[in-house]
């Protein structure tokens, strides 16, 4: 029997159709999820044009157009703020982003069972344990006068560490801060997908006499690519974020020049004082500056053949 | 094709929705109207609306602190239901997040019936008119009205209204405590109080961080100890260089801290010094408040200002520690200038208000139930629980505070929410006399020092003050700070007084001033 | 597999990678041990010993205390339901989600891809989205962290990414045996990505058992609370403290050791849990099984 091409056009789609709509339905419910609390909330950007009120909602508040975005641009320590920013997330991504990948790689080169799995367990505890809590325990550790590691510095017969409060070491104190609490958190994803690699490749790969340095290489790298990729183009949406506790636990009026970031700067000025208008602002400028930075990267990933985040 | 039905489906919802808010809200403004409408009236004619025999649900929305909260069969609940023929609904609130909860629950029309604000949002919220103006009411409601000063009733409001019952507090709550044992250790003579200065408190705090003042044989103990903010125990020196605690009268204006060249000089000077002699606690700028005070607690360090429950408690967790130990009050010291103070609370900017969108007669049954609270025999109820489950008459005829008490903690809903001013309000039925005593002595002490912000509050109708307050004194601590350590000269204050001055704080002198002409015109 | 022959390159190999996993699991396990042995310790001990790792005088009071405190269990139970069906909605919702959304035919797949990215960079704010809870009438139940969090956008995506790399083969040669869809998932998908899903479980456990914030703000009944709030109630305290706040925030004083000891009580569930779960996922995501 010969149909028409419109029949034919009109069979396929009736033929998608049957497949797409359970799959529809799959999606429906974490869609909807989205939609409601996600999408329906986003109208609450408009208030970055305002003054917002709570009892006259986003309708009545008094319009502002853009006077909060230029208060923010002719802040006094706009470009500070954008400087410690940029130079925290930089670090956060040379030093912090690979941790939980080497960590997994050279966890991944461990034969013994328990001692891997112990290993494993006791990285990921730090997690659990709230920043407040961290901050306070490297102050015991560290501190100049009292500190338990320089107590045991001295001891054995070597100089005190008395830069805890130093402006040149707090992005490193940050930094290993992150690394110790967060990176057995992280490797999961990596370990996770290490322990999905094939075996047999491995195999193979011994019997060409490949070494582990070349295994690691040609086998266990490559195939966390995709994974890694994923998550660096989502951290990059974050570039502009820093956690707002963690600094503003190591914060001092001496590390300033350092370690003021828009994060600790709006709680300053904003969230204190219940500037909805001025916090959400600010919210948007980092959010626009994400939004680009996924977009390239995205773009990028795409265009080499990988698979992106959308 | 779905996916665009999808989101259609979103935007109808997301209008639908924003309509029925306003419209929510509308209703909620009409609402209050009518009902203040109708509160007039009542006061024209001077009748009772309310005669008791409904049961009336009221809904109360107190901080909690610590995890502290009362159970829902409380017996303070049930009693006061009985008393008022009221359904009392108590909402604690986490006391750090109460602003965050009040400013969703402001949003979307649902405030209770009595609530907390801060000065800010008392000012902003004003001419919502969601607060009762309780001045046509007062006059029935005598123990109510006599609760509080004067003053502290009408700070904040605009002229003729009373929007909010004050927050009371006591007005110079902390001294210095220092440790009496390590002056006598370091051979330093007690400090007469009528004669103290700042260089006999440099002397007895040289002798805390170098003479070993607990003689255990280890250099490990600081000498003054303050936070990065120059916060903890700095205020007794501010008040004796001469320094504004925020804001201070000069020739009829007001004049914050930050333009007072000459006493920040002297200040900072003093400070100085000490960090270049060892005096200050060499690592005080990596310091919160809270790790001064834990040095203090650890006998590390040997001063602290606190309130007198903070040193009896203290006394005996440095006991364990040192059996010698011993606090003692330390009035503060004088400056150059004879100048000397405890810091002082801007008591009564804090506000307790009624939502004005209460009918007449919960406002009759409120205001009724409140008129009780702040006499002695409510007070006693509120503050020490109730007699046989909170606490017991002995033999002897004193009391004894029962085990339930620690758990149901009959205390907070007049500490945290709503009290009267009560200089004796440290007082259970239960304390011992002595310690009555002894904490009223300190009371009294203090109250011979004021250190005063004196603002009154207006600060808050300065909208620069809000925008850049924070930031400006951020920048101003970091050159303090610079100046205590020695990386810059202590005349470099001057460019931050310019820095200050320029950054907007010229303006927010301009507007505070402003605010405060008109409050004395009016 | 030890009888093999390890080259001397490889031998150094093994002597690095345990010299450094030693040394990184030292650094990591003596501060958490202060932290713990904190909670055994004498406040005393506390304030004047600074480092420890083994009290002088062990004392159970800061355990005692906190398991008779109607505050703590009643706030544990509450974490444990918000947990349990918490984990339960979102696992769903982002399994069908995650793999609905890896069919690569499924047209308007990569307009969805990129709604759920792009709500990780935007956010309404807490007024409007309290406002939306609302006015669906959540406010004071669990469902109010339930529905809006159902979806994490991060975790979905990494889901997705990883039902994206089951071989197409598979799903067509399934189809030619006249699988459906629904089907395929329940008896084909699911149980090649146990693995996958134990993650996923172990970091929305995780998620919702660190509530904090959204439950102060949706749940205004406090018997309500989760176990971070009582949590941060007993540890925020103290910074407040040099603000002139009112004498009596400090009504109720809880000593470090039993902070210590509610900072470890309520990390201790996810510690148990994670064995069994590590169990699974270091079987590694679906490939492996696939393939071997």
């Amino acid at each position: 029997m010969r149909l028409s091409g419109d029949s034919r056009a009109s069979m396929a789609r009736m033929h998608y159709m049957k497949r797409a709509f359970p799959i529809f339905l799959m999606i429906l419910p974490g869609l909807l999820s989205i939609i409601l609390f996600k999408y329906l909330p986003m109208f609450g950007v408009l208030i970055s044009f305002q003054n917002f009120s709570p009892f006259r909602g986003v309708f009545d508040s008094e319009w502002v157009g853009l006077d909060h975005f230029i208060r923010l641009f002719t802040e006094r320590q706009f470009l500070t703020l954008l400087k410690n920013t940029l130079v925290l997330n930089l670090i956060d991504i040379c030093f912090f982003f690979p941790a939980p990948i080497v960590f997994s790689l050279i966890l991944n080169e461990v034969r013994l069972r328990w001692f891997k799995t112990t290993l494993q367990t006791v990285v990921y505890l730090p997690h659990f344990v709230s920043m407040i809590v961290v901050v306070g325990v490297t102050v015991v550790l560290f501190s100049g006068e009292f500190g338990g590691f320089n107590q045991f510095l001295e001891s054995v017969g070597l100089p005190r560490y008395r830069g805890l409060g130093d402006p040149d070491h707090f992005r490193w104190i940050w930094l290993l801060q992150n690394i110790w609490k967060e990176v057995g958190w992280s490797a999961i994803i990596y370990l996770a997908a290490l322990a999905s690699i094939d075996t047999t490749l491995y195999e193979a790969a011994g019997i060409d006499g490949a070494n582990r340095w070349r295994k690691i290489w040609h086998i266990t790298l490559p195939s966390l690519v995709p994974v890694i990729l994923i998550l660096f183009i989502l951290r990059l949406g974050n570039f502009i974020d820093v956690g707002f506790e963690h600094v503003f636990l190591l914060q001092n009026p001496l590390n300033l020049a350092v370690s003021d970031v828009f994060d600790t700067y709006i709680y300053r000025v904003g969230v204190q004082q219940g500037e909805f208008s001025y916090t959400t602002a600010v919210g948007l400028f980092k959010s626009v500056i994400g939004l680009v930075l996924v977009l390239s990267a995205n773009a990028i990933a795409k265009r080499s053949g990988k698979e992106g985040v959308y | 094709m779905r996916r665009w039905t999808a989101l259609l489906l979103s935007v109808f919802l997301a209008v639908g929705l924003l309509a029925g808010c306003a419209a929510n809200n509308g209703n909620n403004n009409s609402g209050a109207g009518d009902n203040g409408g109708a509160a007039n009236s009542s006061k024209e004619t001077g009748e009772v609306i309310d005669d008791g025999s409904e049961k009336l649900t009221i809904s109360f929305m107190p901080e909690s602190w610590g995890g502290g909260k009362w159970r829902d069969d409380h017996p303070t609940i049930q009693y006061l239901n009985e008393k008022f023929n009221i359904e009392m609904k108590i909402m604690w609130t986490d006391g750090p997040t109460y602003k965050d909860k009040l400013n969703v629950m402001a949003a979307s029309g649902s405030l209770p019936d009595m609530y907390k604000v801060t000065p800010d949002n008392f000012a902003k919220w004003q001419n919502e008119g969601i607060f009762l103006d309780l001045a046509p009411h007062l006059d029935q409601y005598p123990n109510l009205a006599k609760a509080f000063p004067d003053d502290m009733w009408k700070m904040l409001s605009p002229q003729g209204k009373i929007y909010g019952m004050p927050s009371w507090g006591q007005e110079v709550r902390d001294s210095y405590q220092i440790r009496a044992d390590w002056i006598r250790n370091a051979g330093l003579p007690m400090p007469n109080e009528e004669t103290f200065n700042v260089d006999e408190f440099y002397e007895i705090m040289k002798a805390f961080a170098h003479n070993d003042p607990d003689k255990n044989g280890k250099n490990d103990t600081v000498g003054f100890t303050t936070d990065q903010e120059l916060g903890a125990n700095a205020s007794q020196l501010r008040a004796a260089f001469g320094l504004a605690n925020d804001w201070k009268l000069a020739d009829g204006k007001l004049m914050p801290q930050f333009v007072q060249s000459a006493e920040q000089k002297g200040f900072l000077g003093y400070l100085r010094k000490m960090y270049e002699e060892g005096v200050l606690d060499p690592e005080f700028y990596t310091k919160k408040g809270v790790n001064v005070y834990e040095m203090f607690q650890a006998s590390k360090a040997g001063i602290f200002n606190h309130h007198p429950l903070g040193l009896r408690t203290d006394n005996e967790k440095l006991k364990a520690i040192d059996p010698n130990a011993e606090l003692v009050q330390l009035a503060p010291p004088i400056g150059p200038d004879g100048l000397r103070g405890n810091p002082a609370n801007l008591v009564g900017a804090n506000k307790i208000v009624i939502n004005a969108s209460i009918d007449a007669k919960k406002r009759e049954r409120l205001l009724k139930l409140l008129d009780w609270w702040v006499t002695d025999e409510g007070t006693n109820i509120m503050r020490n629980g109730i007699e046989g489950v909170h606490y017991t008459k002995e033999a002897d005829g004193t009391y004894k505070a029962t085990e339930l008490n620690e758990t149901d903690l009959p205390r907070i809903m007049n500490n945290w929410f709503f009290w009267r001013a009560d200089p004796n309000f440290f007082v259970h039925i239960w304390t011992p006399k002595e310690t009555a005593d002894f904490d009223r002595k300190f009371n009294e002490n203090n109250a011979k020092y004021p250190w005063r912000n004196e603002s009154g509050g207006l600060t808050i109708y300065s909208e620069t003050y809000t925008k850049s307050w924070n930031n400006l004194k951020t920048a101003f601590t970091e050159a303090q700070l610079k100046i205590i350590i020695g990386k810059e000269p202590v005349d470099s204050i001057d460019q931050a007084i310019e820095a200050w001055r320029a950054g907007g704080g010229d303006k927010i002198i301009q507007e505070v001033n402003d605010a405060y002409a008109k409050s004395k015109g009016n | 597999m030890n009888i093999r022959r390890l080259s001397g390159n490889e031998r150094y190999v093994d002597i690095f990678v345990y010299s450094v996993l030693i040394v990184w699991g030292a650094a990591i396990l003596f501060p958490l041990l202060y932290v713990l042995m904190t909670s055994f310790a004498t406040e005393n001990e506390y304030l004047t010993r600074g480092f420890f790792v083994i009290p002088r005088e062990w004392t159970w009071d800061a355990y005692l205390y906190l398991l008779a405190n109607d505050g703590f269990s009643q706030s544990f139970l509450n974490a444990v339901i918000i947990t349990v069906v918490g984990t339960a909605i979102s696992i769903s919702a982002t399994t069908l989600m995650a793999y609905g959304l890896s069919k690569k035919w499924f047209k308007g797949r990569s307009a969805i891809n990129f709604m759920v990215v792009f709500t990780m960079l935007f956010s309404g704010g807490m007024i409007p989205t309290y406002l939306v809870v609302n006015e669906f009438g959540l406010i004071n139940t669990f469902w109010s962290l339930w529905l809006p969090g159902a979806i994490a956008p991060f975790y979905l995506i990494v889901m997705r990414s990883f039902f994206s790399s089951i071989p197409y083969e598979l799903e067509e040669s399934a189809r030619v045996d006249g699988c459906g869809e629904w089907r395929m998932f329940f008896s084909i998908m699911l149980p090649l990505s146990k693995a996958s899903i134990a993650t996923f479980v172990l970091f929305y456990m995780v998620g919702y058992w660190n509530t904090y914030f959204s439950a102060l703000i949706y749940l205004n009944d406090s018997d309500m609370w989760p176990l971070q709030v009582f949590l941060r109630q007993m540890l925020v305290l103290n910074l407040d403290m040099e603000q002139t706040a009112s004498l009596f925030q400090q009504e109720i004083v809880y000593t470090p050791g039993a902070k210590m000891a509610a900072i470890v009580l309520s990390a201790l569930p996810m510690m148990i849990i994670y064995p069994f779960l590590q169990k699974h996922f270091n079987k590694g995501f679906l490939l492996g099984s696939v393939k071997g």
